[in-house]
């Protein structure tokens, strides 16, 4: 903020062509012959205020947000937990890593009619596609988490006394942290990518579904606005990991560096 | 090799690098099985690690997702009786209030009083330390030497300290072990007067006296040397 502040023109650089193209925006977008094609900022917040009020704006966005963290609630989850048993006992990676690294392959929006017929066009679908492109990364991560933690630090604690619960829970969780969080970036972003093309799949409510419906009648603001509306949830998603990151690995050096100098 | 620690001895093992004497400390401490030969404590076979035994290793290992005071109470219940007690052996070493820091902002030679305030808490009858002041810079090394004398000696638990600083084996110790071959080279008794002045002939004699030990083919083969004059004065106070 204070670096902002300063007062001197260079701090406003990064901004002035996200701004010009604002304004070309909004001036093609006020024309008659561009504005079905691209409809202004303006409009695009008119239509924004309309849905607002009348509740669908949020009504929309709590579906798809719903579904968006109950599927890495789910794959994530799994992932997390096959990764820390994987990394910690060898024998678990013999068996199941290579199941996994084959279903990892597969690229599972390709499995879209599959889980159609699976589990019909409901949310359970929706919910499983996501819940399948987050699984791999925190997968991924947390086993690498749990492998790259330093052998010497859990040989100390066992022989300081620590049983398996203390040395999971004070050693090896908060090791892997790092790398865990790391898995949860890239898994955000799958998230959305999984959300919305999951929301393609017929719907009835759902950022997704306005867009469709919107498509139908023509109403490109609309269409604009819930591109928009994903690209907001994207961003809170990641702001949200950037703190928790942030509050977690406050001991680690190099945050200590930036946020603190020695007290 | 046969060894024996006497209660309240502070023992020095030293020895070329691949000696063996790391892996002897090891098995002492339960890290490592021995592939032969038995462990007594206090008369008592035992195996593996026990709570009455604490090590400090060339690093420090502390858990840098923990503040300091959390690394010194490792293992340790979670009271008020616990906390203050951290905060003294803190103090002891040298760090009062620095319990509240993270490891990592931390000098080398602090993060080894704190791995060596965690070893304190649990009151350990046998305290091994493997090479703990190596990565340490000359000042702080005697600094830190100083430290342990002082801990050691208000405390009284068996120190085993494995070190390739001859001369902090002499400074520390009341014996001497040099490893040679997988063997006991030499068992040198170091009965100066605490605190040991480094600059005395005595000190000197027993530093030339320990070298030589882990040497003494070599300088046999080169047909003996001015040092082996120092022999006669193991008798020597």
């Amino acid at each position: 903020m204070k670096r902002v502040l300063r007062g001197d023109g260079t701090a406003l650089l990064p901004w002035v062509i996200p701004i010009a193209l604002l304004v070309a925006w909004q001036v093609l977008g006020g024309s008659s012959r561009t504005g079905r094609a691209l409809p202004a900022p303006t409009d695009i917040l008119v239509a924004g205020a309309r849905l607002i009020r009348s509740g669908e704006l949020f009504h929309h966005a709590w579906v798809s947000l719903e579904r968006a963290l109950l599927g890495l609630a789910l794959g994530g989850g799994v992932g997390l937990l096959l990764g820390l048993a994987n990394g910690y006992w060898p024998i678990a990676e013999r068996v199941f890593d290579t199941p996994v690294q084959m279903a990892r392959n597969v690229p599972h929006l390709a499995l879209i009619p599959l889980v159609i017929l699976w589990f019909g066009l409901g949310e359970p679908s929706k919910v499983f596609l996501v819940a399948l492109g987050v699984l791999f990364p925190i997968y991924l991560n947390t086993l690498h988490g749990v492998r790259s933690l330093d052998p010497g630090l859990l040989e100390m604690a066992r022989l300081y006394g620590l049983g398996p619960l203390a040395l999971f829970r004070q050693v090896i969780l908060p090791g892997a942290l790092p790398s865990i969080l790391v898995g949860l970036r890239f898994a955000l972003g799958v998230m959305w990518l999984s959300l919305i093309v999951a929301e393609t799949i017929a719907t009835d409510a759902g950022i997704g579904y306005l867009a469709m419906n919107a498509r139908e009648f023509m109403q490109t603001d609309v269409v604009v606005l819930s591109i928009i509306l994903y690209a907001l949830l994207g961003k809170g998603a990641d702001v949200a990991a950037r703190a928790a990151e942030r509050r977690l690995l406050q001991w680690d050096t190099r945050y200590l560096r930036r946020v603190a100098p020695a007290t | 090799m046969d060894l024996e620690a006497a209660a309240g001895e502070l023992l020095a093992i030293v020895g070329r690098s691949g000696c063996g004497k790391t892996t002897l400390l090891r098995v002492i401490a339960g890290l490592d099985a021995p592939t032969a030969g038995e462990l007594r404590f206090d008369g008592l076979a035992r195996t593996g690690a026990s709570g009455d035994v604490r090590m400090i290793f060339q690093d420090p290992r502390l858990l840098p997702w923990r503040r300091v005071t959390d690394n010194v109470r490792l293992g340790q219940p979670d009271d008020v009786e616990h906390r203050r007690a951290a905060a003294d052996v803190l103090e002891q070493v040298g760090l009062a209030g620095r319990g509240g820091d993270w490891p990592g902002v931390l000098s080398g030679g602090e993060k080894q009083r704190v791995a060596l305030a965690r070893a304190l808490m649990s009151q350990p009858g046998l305290l091994l330390l493997d090479e703990p002041l190596g990565a340490l810079d000359a000042f702080t090394r005697v600094d830190m030497q100083r430290l342990l004398e002082n801990i050691w000696s208000e405390r009284r638990f068996t120190a085993v300290l494995v070190t390739h600083d001859v001369e902090e084996a002499v400074v520390l110790a009341d014996r001497v072990l040099s490893l040679a071959g997988g063997k006991v080279a030499a068992a040198i008794d170091v009965d100066l007067p605490r605190p040991r002045d480094r600059l005395s002939a005595s000190f000197s004699a027993r530093v030339a006296e320990v070298l030589e030990s882990l040497s003494g083919d070599t300088l046999a083969a080169r047909g003996g040397s001015p040092k082996a004059a120092s022999r006669p004065l193991r008798g020597l106070a």
